[in-house]
């Protein structure tokens, strides 16, 4: 099968998926117990007032009429309006969608940095203390809450040293940078913790297969063997996992941007909930899903690329 | 064993029979990073299990005078903004927390292996049913999707326990279907179906034994991420609510204070980090037991 075709094939596939979570987030959100309607006018409106505000948000139509509102306007690229802000959603999404997005390549970009040499040493040097100290930050990595991380990075980087801006955004793409690299670190550690751990064994297993010992039976110097043929076919697998963690860094930035006080989608989710503002809730979901499907396809696709044995 | 064969000379006591201790002392040989686990996690429930009552202050004892002290003999790791002690409350969270971690790991785990034994070994509708499921699990993000399972069930600890449940099980599902589609054509279980076995006892007696062990090397890590999520639902307010001592929200009552009292967000954080590091001992133990090898 072609690149284009299994393209196609996997986009098609995705629409039943997409399907079902329609509407299970139209379903979640007719789920969150209290009226909207009240919620927006105050527990003081008037009977006459909650039964107007209720039919001007469709809620006095059947739910099968809902939804069937919900999805001609989903249709049109319509995700609905906030209830507290009065804006259509999908302008937040716009406005906030960038950020968020910038902030997981960022921090995905700077876990590579931290994993390749770290795995490299600690496979090289393996059962030294260097390895083992190596080993130790993976396991506090995996083991210590990124907010809590984050926090002590802002109180010793931000507050005590004032390197780093306590939180914020900048005013131009370099100043972002630097706005944004604290959280982006918070958000990597974590990943390259697990990454390192992977792609050390990855590059162990590699170093004892054959095509290794051949390179070195030729006489190449170890650096070439190490760069060209030990790392480049472990990192192969190291592919399929960074998928899941952009995913999971997708995920992580909710978190992230509600400690860092960063206005990208995260930190909207968090605060619609609390203000009840539903249509936002329903549609930041709904995106945030969306993003990870487009994500795993885009990683099956690179897999592809690295690995020229692997036929989509 | 060579060891028998090669051993001309009269024993005491025969080789393999070796006492609990020395099997002890073999095992920490071969395997320190399991014992260290076995010995981290034993502790860190102990002090889930006595904090309560070593603790120096009732955990929601309010002093307005002695707010927001540094550390000091008489408040070892200081004051929060209401004066309560802070060793107190991270003793008394240790519960929460670990409780919260533990059950919402085991529990998922049987759900799991229950459905994905069923999954894998029959296919057909179940089997349909469940792929569907995780195609649409895996399209959220882990954290939004707790959180938009807590925004419809409301904050709190008991409902974060069913969002982590419903989240959980899944995992461990996928993780037994596969092992138990390659187990149940293996030779013991073609042999347990020549004989006569019921399905039952197949699954039961022969397939799940020899596929559990890599669920229960992933439930430690469960544990350890679900004390994390926990914490970090506490921590924006959608988890465990006021004045309950848990560590995540107590790091975000610490906030406010961030630019000078530096010891409200470290300590919870500290014995977050502390209990994560315990579980993920345990599970690197374990799974070199798995594994066969020593380290």
């Amino acid at each position: 099968m072609g690149r284009t075709a299994y393209i196609i094939n996997r986009l098609v596939q995705m629409i039943p998926t997409l399907a079902i979570l329609g509407v299970l987030t139209f379903l979640m959100i007719r789920a969150i117990p209290g009226d909207p309607a009240v919620t927006l006018l105050g527990v003081q409106a008037t009977p006459d007032k909650v039964a107007q505000m209720r039919s001007h948000l469709g809620e006095d139509k059947p739910l099968p009429v809902q939804f069937g509102i919900f999805v001609s306007q989903l249709a049109h690229g319509d995700l609905g309006r906030s209830m507290v802000v009065q804006i259509p959603v999908l302008t937040l999404v716009k406005q906030r969608l960038p950020l968020t997005l910038g902030l997981v390549a960022f921090a995905m970009v700077i876990a590579l940095v931290i994993t390749i040499p770290l795995s490299v040493l600690a496979a090289v040097k393996r059962d030294t203390w260097i390895d083992q100290a190596i080993r130790g930050f993976t396991v506090l990595g995996i083991s210590t809450p990124g907010f809590w991380v984050g926090i002590l990075l802002l109180i010793l980087l931000g507050v005590r040293l004032r390197v780093f801006p306590v939180g914020g955004v900048g005013t131009s793409p370099l100043q972002d940078v630097y706005y944004l690299f604290l959280p982006a670190l918070t958000m990597a550690l974590g990943v390259a913790a697990v990454l390192t751990r992977n792609l050390r064994d990855a590059l162990l297993s590699t170093m004892r297969s054959e095509h290794v010992n051949v390179a070195r039976a030729k006489g190449l110097r170890g650096r070439v063997v190490l760069m060209r043929h030990v790392v480049r076919n472990a990192l192969i697998s190291t592919v399929t996992l960074l998928g899941l963690y952009l995913g999971w860094l997708v995920g992580g930035s909710v978190i992230i941007e509600s400690v860092f006080a960063l206005p990208g989608m995260g930190s909207m989710l968090i605060s619609s909930i609390m203000a009840r503002d539903y249509q936002v809730v329903q549609g930041f979901t709904l995106v945030y899903a969306v993003l990870v499907l487009v994500i795993y396809l885009l990683t099956d696709l690179a897999y592809s690329f690295v690995d020229p044995r692997i036929t989509l | 064993m060579s060891t028998l064969t090669t051993a001309p000379v009269t024993l005491e006591r025969p080789l393999v029979e070796r006492s609990r201790w020395q099997q002890i002392r073999r095992l920490a040989r071969r395997n320190p990073t399991l014992v260290v686990g076995v010995v981290l996690v034993a502790l860190v429930i102990l002090v889930g299990v006595i904090g309560p009552f070593v603790a120096p202050y009732a955990p929601n004892l309010q002093n307005y005078e002695g707010a927001v002290q540094p550390p000091s003999l008489a408040h070892v790791l200081g004051t929060d903004k209401f004066g309560r002690d802070q060793l107190s409350r991270v003793l008394f969270g240790a519960r929460i927390d670990l409780a919260l971690g533990i059950v919402t790991a085991l529990v998922p785990l049987a759900i799991g292996v229950a459905i994905g034994a069923v999954a894998g070994f029959y296919g057909g509708w179940v089997d349909t049913i469940f792929m569907r499921i995780i195609e649409i699990q895996v399209a959220f993000p882990f954290y939004v999707l707790l959180i938009a399972i807590l925004a419809i069930l409301g904050p709190g600890l008991l409902n974060m326990y069913y969002a982590l449940i419903l989240v959980g099980w899944v995992a461990f599902a996928r993780l037994i279907r596969g092992e138990v589609l390659v187990a149940k054509n293996l030779e013991y279980a073609v042999a347990a179906r020549t004989l006569g076995c019921s399905d039952r006892r197949i699954i039961l007696r022969h397939l799940l034994p020899n596929v559990i062990g890599p669920a229960l090397i992933f439930a430690m890590s469960v544990v350890v991420f679900n004390i994390l999520a926990g914490a970090a639902l506490g921590f924006l307010g959608l988890g465990v609510q006021p004045p309950t001592p848990e560590w995540g929200s107590m790091v975000a009552d610490s906030r406010e204070f961030m630019t000078s009292a530096w010891w409200l967000p470290a300590f919870p954080g500290l014995a977050i980090a502390i209990v994560g590091v315990a579980f993920s001992v345990l599970g690197d133990g374990l799974s070199n037991v798995l594994r066969g090898g020593t380290r």
